[in-house]
Parts: C-alpha cells; sequence; structure tokens
C-alpha cells in the first residue's frame, strides 16, 4: 500500500481532472478524464483511496470488472507540471442514486449534477486503493500562455465577412479569405483587388470591422474592430499561399478572375483594437 | 429598388448565417452573424426584404435607430463559395410576440425559439434590399475538409495523459507534451521521452496506447485518442528543445539531455472522440 502525501493531497479532487486508465479486454488502455474526490484520507493528510463514480454500461466499469488494476494521472490545473501518478486497485460498489455524483459536481461546479436527463441514476461508485505514486512538482519560470479562445477562427478554413463605410456613410459587406498577420494577436490580412469597393472605402475611412464564424459551428464566432492598413503588392502571393488552405489545389488558378486583373492587388491588414468572442 | 433572385433565394431561406453591417456613432462599421427569414417574396420567387429580431439594448439596433442603412452578407454552409451581398433600409418595429422569432428560429432550428424569457420585448427589424451583389458565382474547385472538433488539442499547448499497459497487464498513466508529427496521420501525436521511462519500456513489449488530452482553458472541452506506438530513437536534445519553444519562453530546454538516449514516441491513431 501506499498514500499520496499531503502536500499532494489537493492534486485528488476539484477542480482537478483524473485521467484514468483501464484495460479492454483485448490489453490496450482506454484513458478518459473523469471528476474525483478522496476517500480515505490519514490524520496526516495523506490520501489511501479516492473515488469516482461512472455509469452502469460505460466501458470504464466494464474493463474495472474484469481487470481491477488501473492507474490514474492528474496535473495541476494552475501549474501543469505538478503532476501526480497513481497506480492501484479499483472495486465497485452500486449506487441507485445521485447523491454521489451531485456531491462531487457541487465541488467542481457548484451546483448539483446538471447532466442526469432522462438517465437511469443506477451506476457504480468506484474506490481505488492506492498501491504506488509518482510526484512530480516543477515550477517553470515562463510559460507560453494557451491562445485565447476563437483565435483559431482567424485563420483558414473560415471566412471573414468585412465590414466598411463609404464616404457618405454607406455600409458594406463583403466575405474574403483571411488569416492571421504576423506581429499582431488578433490582426487579420486578406488580399483583394485595389478597385473592389472595400479598398475604396478603407482609401477614405479605414474604420473596419469583421466577423468570422466556424465553418462546422456557425453558433461559435468572434467579431474585430479596428482600422485598415493597406500595401500595394505585385501580383498575389497571398491568394496563391491561402489557396491550399482552402481549396485542394496548390495555387490560385488565375482563370478565376471575375474579370479582374490579377497582376496587382492589395494586402489590407485589420490591426485589430478590439475582439470579442462567442460560443463554444 | 432590387431583390435576391428566386435561384438565390435559399441563401437567405435555410439556415445559413448572415453577417450584419451597421454603423456606429463614430462612423465605423459593427458586423455580427445574425439568424435572418426572407419577408416580402414576389411571384417570381424574388425576394424583395427580409427581416430578423434583437433586443432592446444592442448596439445594432441603437445603431440602425440613427442610421438605418445596413449591409448584409451571406455564405451558404454547404457552398462558402455560393455568396450574397445585401445593401438595404432597415425599419424598426417594436415586437409584442414570439411569433416572428419562432418563425425564424423553424428556418434554423427547425423548432419554435427554445430559449425564451419572459417578455418578447425587443424589435422586429425589416430590411428593404436596395442592391445585391453575387460575387463568385458558379462552379468552384472542391473545398478542404474543415478541422475536426478539438483537432487543437493534439498541438501546444495542451498536456497528453498518455496510458500504457505492462507486460504483466498493469496499466500506466503520466503526463507529457506533445505536438503533430510532420508527414503523421490526421489525428497522430508525438511526444518526447527516454528510452528508459516505463511507458517506452511498457510500448517496447505492447504498443496499444491511448491518450486523454484536455483543454486548458476549459477542461470540459477534451478529446481522447487510441492507437498504436512508433518508438523512433531521436536527437534528445533537438526535440526537447523544439518542444520548450512551444510551451515555454525559454529558446532551450534548460535542463541536461543528452542527444542519445532519447525516443521520439508516435501515436498512430486509428481513433478520435472529439
Amino acid at each position: 500500500m501506499a498514500s499520496v502525501p499531503a502536500d499532494f493531497a489537493d492534486l485528488c479532487g476539484a477542480p482537478h481532472f483524473a485521467h484514468v486508465v483501464t484495460v479492454n479486454r483485448d490489453g490496450s488502455p482506454q484513458s478518459s478524464p473523469v471528476w474525483f474526490r478522496p476517500e480515505t484520507v490519514n490524520v496526516d493528510g495523506s490520501i489511501e483511496s479516492v473515488y469516482f463514480s461512472t455509469g452502469k454500461r460505460f466501458r470504464k466499469s466494464l474493463n474495472i470488472q474484469r481487470e481491477p488494476r488501473v492507474a490514474i494521472s492528474v496535473h495541476d490545473e494552475s501549474n501543469p507540471y505538478r503532476t501526480l501518478e497513481i497506480v492501484g486497485t479499483a472495486s465497485l460498489s452500486a449506487r441507485s442514486d445521485w447523491d454521489d455524483v451531485d456531491v462531487i459536481s457541487q465541488t467542481y461546479i457548484g451546483t448539483d449534477y446538471p447532466g442526469k436527463g432522462d438517465a437511469n441514476a443506477d451506476g457504480w461508485g468506484v474506490t481505488v486503493d492506492i498501491e504506488r505514486i509518482v510526484t512530480l512538482d516543477f515550477t517553470p519560470d515562463e510559460v507560453l500562455e494557451p491562445p485565447p479562445a476563437g483565435t483559431d477562427l482567424l485563420n483558414p478554413p473560415h471566412f471573414a465577412h468585412i465590414a466598411t463605410v463609404s464616404s457618405s456613410g454607406q455600409p458594406r459587406s463583403s466575405v474574403v479569405w483571411h488569416r492571421r498577420a504576423a506581429g499582431g494577436e488578433n490582426d487579420i490580412e486578406f488580399w483583394t483587388v485595389p478597385t473592389t469597393l472595400k479598398v475604396l472605402h478603407l482609401r477614405r475611412n479605414p474604420a473596419i470591422a469583421a466577423s468570422i464564424h466556424d465553418v462546422s459551428n456557425p453558433y461559435r464566432y468572434t467579431e474585430l474592430r479596428g482600422s485598415a492598413s493597406l500595401t500595394a503588392v505585385e501580383g498575389h502571393q497571398l491568394l496563391d499561399e491561402l489557396t491550399p488552405l482552402y481549396w485542394k489545389l496548390d495555387k490560385y488558378p488565375d482563370e478565376r478572375n471575375d474579370g479582374n486583373d490579377l497582376s496587382a492587388g492589395v494586402v489590407v491588414r485589420v490591426n485589430t483594437r478590439h475582439r470579442v468572442n462567442y460560443g463554444e | 429598388m432590387a431583390s435576391v433572385p428566386a435561384e438565390h433565394a435559399d441563401l437567405v431561406g435555410t439556415p445559413n448565417f448572415a453577417h450584419l453591417v451597421t454603423v456606429n456613432r463614430d462612423g465605423s462599421p459593427q458586423s455580427s452573424p445574425i439568424w435572418i427569414r426572407p419577408e416580402r417574396v414576389n411571384a417570381d420567387g424574388d425576394v424583395e426584404s427580409i427581416f430578423f429580431v434583437t433586443g432592446l439594448g444592442y448596439r445594432k439596433t441603437l445603431n440602425m435607430q440613427r442610421e438605418p442603412r445596413v449591409a448584409l452578407s451571406i455564405h451558404g454552409a454547404d457552398q462558402p463559395y455560393r455568396m450574397l451581398e445585401i445593401v438595404g433600409t432597415a425599419s424598426l418595429a417594436p415586437r409584442t410576440s414570439w411569433d416572428e422569432l419562432d418563425a425564424i428560429s423553424n428556418q434554423y432550428l427547425g423548432t419554435d425559439y427554445p430559449y425564451k424569457g419572459d417578455d418578447p420585448a425587443g424589435w422586429l427589424v425589416s430590411v428593404e434590399i436596395e442592391r445585391v451583389t453575387l460575387p463568385n458565382d458558379g462552379e468552384q474547385p472542391p473545398s478542404v475538409d474543415p478541422p475536426a472538433a478539438g483537432s487543437d488539442l493534439l498541438s501546444p499547448p495542451h498536456f497528453a495523459h498518455v496510458a500504457t499497459v505492462s507486460s504483466t497487464g498493469q496499466p500506466r498513466s503520466s503526463v507529457v507534451w506533445h505536438r503533430r508529427p510532420e508527414g503523421g496521420g490526421k489525428h497522430d501525436i508525438e511526444f518526447w521521452t527516454s528510452d528508459q521511462t516505463l511507458k517506452t519500456r511498457h510500448l517496447r513489449n505492447n504498443p496499444a496506447v491511448a491518450v486523454s488530452i484536455h483543454d486548458q482553458v476549459d477542461p470540459y472541452r477534451y478529446t481522447e485518442l487510441r492507437g498504436r506506438a512508433r518508438i523512433t530513437e531521436v536527437d534528445g536534445r533537438r526535440m526537447a528543445d523544439e518542444l520548450t519553444r512551444l510551451y515555454w519562453k525559454l529558446e532551450a530546454f534548460p535542463m541536461d539531455v543528452g542527444s542519445t538516449g532519447s525516443v521520439a514516441i508516435q501515436v498512430e491513431t486509428t481513433h478520435r472522440v472529439g
């Protein structure tokens, strides 16, 4: 037997997630994140067993009935370089109500479990007796922050709806291919022909807005506001570079020109002052 | 006056999101995606006006009350290169029932609006169509596949929990840095480790591997992989430095790593759940 020492005991429960490994019938592992809590706690604060809840017919519970040896790994949500690995033996106890699930749910999200729906309350409580542990505690100096939600929409293959306003105050909207522009967290750039309405608008009024929805899930979208800077360019290199990210082609097919001359263009950069993200 | 010709009316009559532009007080534009529905359709099937609903205090509402000139652009959800640009004039009327929103909701969700509050107060906005542009009409080359949900989790800066099973059947789990391998399968990841770690020894014996990765920002978004591990001897110094630059604000891994004794383990994913 082993136990999780008191100085790592905080990793055995909310807000951290246990990645629980069970063994499939063919000997391969299965891993998934679950909510959990400490079960047996010694007077010195060390932990001898942890507990989680699962459904009756979940693969995890079927696996445990055949092979009770399991493993768990946890990383600290506020410092992923502080980790805990547990090797242990699982035992199942039948549950027929949601009480345990609600208790754990309270510790993670502050409310009873919201996912009950019409599901049957029958399930398993799983106790894991801890047999071996490995801990790592390391605080790096400077960690790269994960990109803010919606950053992916600033790159292909999504479509930016570009809003401009004419000198007489008439707004217009049009759709472009875009990508993130180097050097600005939320800046995007696109190529267009010099005679488009949006270029004419932006030369007089550089105020620009863009909205971009996820091509796979339109309820997830982001909106940008800022000012445009325009750079006249020879040819359409940016368009060629974007083409394979939108179409299954290596470069832009020059014959698709809507009657426009593609030998010169304008790269429009949206210098974003403000970005808002919506949806999940 | 103008109208959306009948052969393009589906772009405003099916669940495509329209991006509405209004003008802010300072003359700058504001753009946001909305639900719309055809309002007046002539005998030929051309759409002469569209409508949508909005709330009381929204910026676009305040903008339209001051400046009724608006613009909309739409691209087809299934054929993104079928596009439509509309210029028009908005008129606002107070909304007293849920009927209009239910009609719009049925176009998008196939049901009445499911998120009704107590009070339908808001605005019903009609846009008289004054100009229509149909850019890029015609046949388009095949599009690339959009990224599958959760595929961003296969790249830094998230942390992969890697599960292996020993020769005696004992499972283990540990946390690693990972990235997508060059030239790998669509859902493959690779990570760097010593050739003496438990997981390397397990995988040499039993290449079955499973991985679960949760989003650093939103742990309720996660992905699970199953597959087989392919182990390659690598220059550990180089791979450690490359991964360091993806996870830390450092140019090189700050600990002692020899150029020998390291392996890259590629998870050749046979199954991924989003």
